[in-house]
């Protein structure tokens, strides 16, 4: 081989060499990561660490060839479900609540240093909560439990959270009832009481929808009264003629009632007062 | 690379018979010229370099190391399989070359729609953010970029799969909200950077918001649609807030609640309740009917006394009498009449009762 190296040779194997080491000694940092540089096993330095006001220090970074490892740590918002978790509030229901947590690893060397990785993390925040969800949610009605921040109680869960976070470089910025609940027995008890009060429901609108029926009635009839009270009291004495006239018309006058009375009219009668002469 | 590597039982062969390794080409042609001085070259050479073909361009055109590159390796290495076709391998370098030029240029050249946007990004840094034309950019991997729509609206259901989702309200009943999300990128730069996968994110926090907002409203106000704006709002404004918060440059359109039904267990109690509801209004306009006859009918006839009593007391001594023999003739010339003092009517039997009943019933 050796006999056989050309001059070109050379100049090719060293560029090739020089181009790994170059490839080797840079590191490309995304936005979305933090790079923990680690020098032979102990964190050295942090490339693109989070800062609050948003600095990005993303980009091309120098690194030790070989001697650097580089443990990468996510720089964005995180977040993790714990789902199916049992509460039991203080009226003895069982809510069944699924809880979205967000957080954000601002220390990554402490992050790498007490639980290694990402993952970790999560697993141990996770066996954290359900003891805290215990001990501050179980004490509220479920009422209070379903509103937004349970009334105060999820920011006590989130706070404690966070206070076990930051000895692992993370903070819990938020966190949340994704969804809520009841299981099997209580969910029974729920439908029972949704089906009585549409029974209920039911009865109470035919009882109002009658009562309204006959408040319409009786209103129209009473308005009618005054229509005629007011119209006819302007006269009792001719509306009593008036009145008269048209129930003769009315019995005797018409055209089917013809011929089916005898009226005996006695001459003394004031219809005939002029047929008398007198 | 390794494509190119040395030809070898071929070469061996080739040799044998005095001629290149992969003999003559299809594409060689009779005419082509003579191989011969290029053979030449390289005095010392023992296997003939299989590239070269007999119509192989001449050596001033080619770069001599790269021929040299293979020729070396020719020597290195003898024996192995051998690869590649014989016109393949004398176009393989070119077209390895202009293929991945031609790649590294598309990587170079973005093309954005109208309402696209890319984020750029210079060995993983955020390098700006690119709107629609064309955009000439550092190749792979130097600079990417990464392309999403963020002029239009984008639409999430909820929920997810078009399932059941029960969510509890404020009086412990269920509703089965189906609803759906309008939302768009305000700030692509924030909706790349900000989270991990912002779309997951958005959905969770809108389920949330949902969950809370319909925990706070009665039953009956998600059920009957009454509630429904005042919580699309409340969902809305409190999103947004939310989503401002963690910074994710997303903006809420809209929120709609498609359906709410009750769980399906309970649909015939509650169509029960629509029932009776929908009977007492029936009762109800008819009550509202006879209410309005029976108005109508008083309006009538007291227009017909007041008119008549206007004429009365315009003189009511001849207007009286006059409405009193007017009555007298229609009743008593419809009947029969008897007149006399004390005198003895023998009334004619009355008719059947059944006739009469006919009779009168008529009209």
């Amino acid at each position: 081989m050796a006999i056989n190296l050309s001059a070109w040779r050379r100049p090719a194997f060293f560029a090739a060499l020089v181009a790994a080491f170059g490839l080797a000694s840079v590191v490309a940092v995304p936005e979305t990561s933090q790079a923990v540089v680690m020098r032979l096993g102990k964190p050295d330095r942090v490339i693109n660490a989070y800062r609050a006001d948003g600095h990005s220090g993303a980009g091309l970074e120098w690194r030790i060839p070989f001697a650097e490892r580089i443990v990468w740590v996510d720089r964005n918002l995180q977040r993790f479900t714990s789902t199916a978790q049992q509460v039991r509030s203080a009226d003895q229901q069982v809510l069944i609540l699924d809880l979205d947590t967000t957080y954000r690893v601002f220390a990554p060397v402490r992050l790498v240093d007490t639980v290694g990785s990402q993952d970790k993390l999560v697993d141990q925040l996770k066996a954290i909560l359900p003891a805290l969800l215990r001990e501050e949610l179980g004490g509220q009605s479920a009422n209070v439990l379903l509103v937004p921040g349970a009334g105060g109680t999820l920011a006590r869960v989130r706070a404690a959270l966070d206070a076990k976070a930051r000895a692992y470089g993370a903070q819990v910025i938020d966190l949340r009832i994704a969804a809520a609940a009841l299981p099997e027995p209580g969910m029974q008890a729920a439908l029972a009481r949704m089906q009585l009060d549409r029974e209920q429901r039911a009865s109470l609108e035919q009882s109002r929808g009658s009562a309204e029926t006959q408040a319409i009635i009786q209103d129209a009839k009473v308005r009618a009264a005054q229509i005629y009270a007011q119209s006819y009291g302007q006269d009792p004495e001719f509306y009593d003629f008036f009145r008269a006239m048209k129930s003769y018309d009315a019995v005797f006058g018409r055209a089917d009632a013809k011929d089916k009375s005898t009226i005996v009219l006695s001459p003394d009668n004031e219809y005939l007062k002029q047929f008398r002469g007198n | 690379m390794r494509g190119f590597g040395s030809p070898d039982q071929g070469s061996k062969l080739a040799m044998e018979q005095g001629r290149g390794p992969w003999g003559r080409g299809a594409g060689e042609s009779a005419a082509a010229p003579d191989p011969a001085p290029e053979r030449g070259e390289g005095p010392d050479q023992g296997p003939r370099n299989p590239w070269l073909g007999d119509d192989e361009p001449p050596p001033a055109r080619r770069s001599a190391s790269i021929d040299d590159i293979f020729r070396g390796r020719d020597r290195r290495r003898s024996g192995g399989p051998s690869t590649g076709g014989p016109g393949l391998g004398r176009f393989a370098l070119p077209l390895g070359a202009a293929l991945l030029f031609g790649a590294l240029a598309a990587s170079a050249m973005h093309v954005l729609d109208e309402g696209e946007q890319g984020v750029v990004t210079t060995l993983g840094r955020y390098d700006g953010t690119i709107g629609p034309g064309l955009t000439v950019t550092l190749p792979w991997p130097i600079q990417q970029v990464s392309v999403r729509k963020t002029g239009e609206i984008a639409q999430m259901g909820f929920p997810a799969k078009g399932g059941e989702a029960m969510l509890l309200t404020r009086d412990q009943f269920l509703v089965n909200l189906a609803w759906q999300l309008r939302w768009k990128v305000r700030d692509l730069r924030a909706f790349s950077f900000a989270a991990s996968d912002s779309e997951a994110v958005l959905r969770r926090l809108a389920e949330a918001q949902m969950r809370a907002a319909v925990a706070e409203s009665p039953f009956d106000a998600m059920w009957d649609g009454t509630g429904q704006g005042k919580l699309q709002d409340r969902v809305r404004g409190r999103l947004q807030a939310v989503l401002d918060a963690y910074g994710l440059g997303i903006a809420v359109e809209g929120v709609e609640v498609v359906r709410a039904d009750p769980p399906a267990r309970l649909a015939d109690a509650f169509r029960r309740v629509s029932e009776v509801r929908e009977d007492a209004r029936k009762d109800q306009d008819t009550a509202t009917k006879f209410a309005e006859q029976t108005l109508t009918k008083a309006q009538v006839e007291t227009a017909e006394f007041d008119k008549a009593y206007a004429e009365y007391k315009a003189a009511p001594g001849v207007t009286r009498q006059r409405i009193y023999y007017e009555t007298m003739e229609r009743v008593l010339a419809n009947q029969q009449v008897v007149i006399g003092n004390g005198v003895t009517v023998t009334l004619p039997p009355p008719p059947a009762r059944g006739a009469a009943d006919a009779k009168a019933g008529k009209p």
